[in-house]
């Protein structure tokens, strides 16, 4: 045998059994952390008023169907604020940061909904878990959200929908929604520090993006866990399923759907209203990458107009944000989403024809870019309506339908509106989102499908002498809340400033179509 | 007065620079082949194992970026001497180009290694930086086959002959 070879294999020897003696007693001194979360049991006065679920397991975080992968409630100190993330991931953070998502637990319209609610039941902190499942997991996770709050508040908390929110969560159930979620936060957080996460990524990735996570967080049934929303007696007064939010099915049965094109292609492009237009070009690619900016439709938000006015709509500044820079990323934010807004709809006229005094004509309202309804979601607040305006050939208007009065906030209640209602147990309408009382969902008009329109038919006497050539002006219109919300819950004067999704002006001689 | 000529020698060893050095170097083979083994071990560690309890796992990486540093040090102050040393006494063809492919194996480890690194030492003077999750699998995945195939390299390198044997026939024909 060679000399080297019998002088280095004793050294070799040595070497591994040094790394594996130390490997064992590094083992022992640091045993695996004993499992994550904290027992429900350890939470001191949380209430349980929904009983246990059919096979008799506590169900703490009921109404709301989220969980916990490992079944525990959460230790709040483990969740990591999007501040904490931001130290690596500064650009996902300021991409989120003037997002819905960062704010959807805080914000003011949303709070003061929740203690609108609160309010109607002795349990009525507890069924806020409901909405808090949604808008505010990491309340939820934590034991929170109950009347009497034990457990410490941490600034992961105060971020809705935060990263980790997303990053960990392992099971979606898009036909259930109602917050039907499985997040491993307790089990999926890795504890590393800072640099040795750089130095070895690869855990960290496991741990928040594990292949099942990514797949998972890209696709629709990840959002539809969240925006499928149904009444049903645990948060009601429904006496059957009723469907408050179905923009997945929406989704799901769309031309989008069958294509492939996803929730997060469109509202986490880079630039939304640009990916939106080539998608109505027929060019299917998907987004070079995904932005956390989830740029949706409340235009409200992100109207910096407001001033201090949107910040208290905002319910304040996120932690790890300044002021000059939040309003920076809020304007940003405000310009991609008023442009995806006017990429979503079109007008089309369909018919006109003068017979004795009476003009009759039709417009459709199409669905051009939104792959869901239009308008989608929660729609007893955010409202779409039609406004039309005949003029003669002398400009005198002789027509107006869908006018809207900007000093009361009221639009003309013989509009043609596109939005559900929600009603009390005695059929009565509820204007301003009460949830707990509400017992059935109608519409006034279902919003208009993907890819689909609505033909609107008018009928209107013509006043003697009126002569044409006819002009009509027409405009949709969008609103984000009804302005008794305002007044009754948000208890504000603010009028709340619709935004016009298209606009079309026609000579009632023939057919003619604009398209944005 | 007594001369300085007439002053007794002191009654102990001179240790020169020189010698030091020498046993310096001297030690830096076996510690070149333990620490190799350490690292080995704890790389597979972290690799397989380290997931399962990164409580754990936290502490042996530091001890294999800390061990790894040393390694690359004592390595690139070693090299050098052998290769010319190695190159002229390896009669053998295949065990010089083997000589070589460990070499450009061990190569590979260090700089795998160091790349690894770069983000965690950015992060130390205040600079958030680090690869794309692709190139950091690519690291990964080279630093981890690179050091097992360094490790068979080397024991190929220990056992394998370097010199030549004399032919029989030969040797006869020349008698």
């Amino acid at each position: 045998m060679k000399y080297q070879f019998k002088a280095h294999m004793p050294l070799l020897a040595l070497g591994v059994l040094s790394g594996l003696l130390f490997i064992a007693g590094v083992e022992l001194l640091r045993p695996e952390k004993p499992e994550p979360g904290v027992d429900l049991a350890d939470i001191p006065f949380y209430q349980l008023p929904f009983g246990p679920d059919e096979a008799g397991r506590a169900r703490p975080f009921w109404p709301s169907r989220l969980q916990t992968e490992n079944g525990r409630m959460v230790d709040p100190a483990i969740i990591p604020s999007a501040a904490d993330c931001a130290t690596c991931h500064q650009r996902e953070f300021d991409e989120w940061a003037p997002s819905l998502h960062a704010i959807a637990g805080r914000d003011t319209v949303y709070e003061k909904a929740v203690e609108a609610n609160e309010d109607l039941h002795k349990d009525g902190i507890e069924k806020a878990r409901f909405c808090e499942g949604c808008h505010a997991p990491g309340e939820v996770l934590a034991g929170r959200t109950n009347r009497f709050r034990s457990v410490m508040p941490s600034a992961a908390e105060t971020e809705g929908i935060t990263c980790v929110m997303c990053h960990t969560a392992t099971h979606a159930d898009p036909e259930e929604g109602n917050g039907a979620l499985t997040l491993a936060v307790n089990t999926g957080v890795d504890q590393l520090s800072d640099p040795m996460i750089l130095a070895a990524p690869r855990d960290h990735v496991r741990a928040y993006g594990g292949a099942k996570t990514n797949a998972l967080i890209a696709s629709g049934d990840f959002c539809g866990a969240c925006h499928t929303e149904a009444y049903d007696g645990s948060m009601s007064k429904a006496q059957s399923r009723q469907h408050v939010q179905t923009t997945f099915s929406e989704w799901k049965d769309s031309w989008y759907g069958r294509n492939g094109v996803t929730c997060q292609d469109c509202h986490m492009a880079p630039d939304p209203a640009a990916y939106v237009r080539q998608i109505r070009g027929g060019d299917l690619r998907k987004p070079e990458r995904y932005a956390h900016n989830f740029v949706g439709s409340n235009y409200l938000m992100f109207d910096t107009r407001l001033g201090t006015n949107l910040t208290f709509l905002r319910g304040g500044i996120l932690p790890g944000l300044s002021d000059a820079k939040n309003t920076q990323l809020i304007a940003k934010q405000g310009e991609a989403t008023r442009a995806l807004l006017r990429s979503a709809a079109g007008l089309s006229l369909r018919e006109s024809r003068v017979e004795k005094d009476r003009l009759r004509f039709a417009v459709a309202v199409q669905n051009l870019g939104a792959g869901h309804n239009l308008p989608t979601g929660v729609i007893d607040q955010k409202h779409m309506w039609l406004e039309v305006i005949l003029r003669d050939a002398a400009g005198t208007e002789i027509y107006h339908s869908g006018a809207f009065d900007a000093v009361l906030g009221e639009t003309d209640p013989d509009a043609v509106i596109w939005r559900e209602d929600f009603n009390d147990a005695e059929g009565k309408r509820i204007p301003d989102h009460l949830t707990f009382i509400t017992a059935t969902i109608s519409h006034v008009r279902p919003g208009v499908p993907p890819k689909g329109e609505d033909v609107v038919a008018y009928d209107t006497a013509l006043p003697p002498g009126a002569r044409g050539p006819f002009r009509l002006e027409v405009r949709i219109w969008y609103r984000v809340a009804t302005q008794e919300f305002a007044y009754n819950t948000l208890k504000t004067a603010l009028v709340i400033p619709p935004f016009e999704l298209a606009a079309a002006q026609f000579d009632l001689s023939g057919p003619e179509e604009v398209l944005p | 007065m007594t001369s300085l000529d007439a002053l007794p020698q002191l009654d102990c060893r001179r240790v020169d620079g020189a010698s030091r050095w020498k046993g310096l170097v001297a030690a830096r083979v076996p510690l070149l082949t333990v620490m190799f083994a350490v690292l080995l071990s704890t790389g597979l560690y972290l690799e397989f194992l380290a997931r399962r309890n990164w409580n754990a796992g936290e502490v042996i990486l530091l001890l294999h970026i800390v061990f790894g540093l040393v390694f690359t040090v004592v390595l690139l102050s070693w090299i050098g001497p052998h290769v010319v040393r190695g190159l002229s006494k390896s009669s053998r063809r295949i065990f010089t180009g083997l000589s070589w492919l460990l070499l450009a194996t061990y190569a590979a480890v260090v700089m795998t290694g160091l790349m690894m690194i770069l983000p965690a030492a950015a992060f130390l003077v205040d600079r958030i930086w680090f690869w794309r999750f692709g190139t950091t699998h690519v690291l990964t995945l080279l630093h981890l086959w690179g050091g097992l195939a360094a490790a068979g390299g080397l024991l190929a390198h220990l056992s394998m002959r370097h010199w030549r044997q004399p032919v029989a026939g030969k040797d006869r024909a020349a008698s």
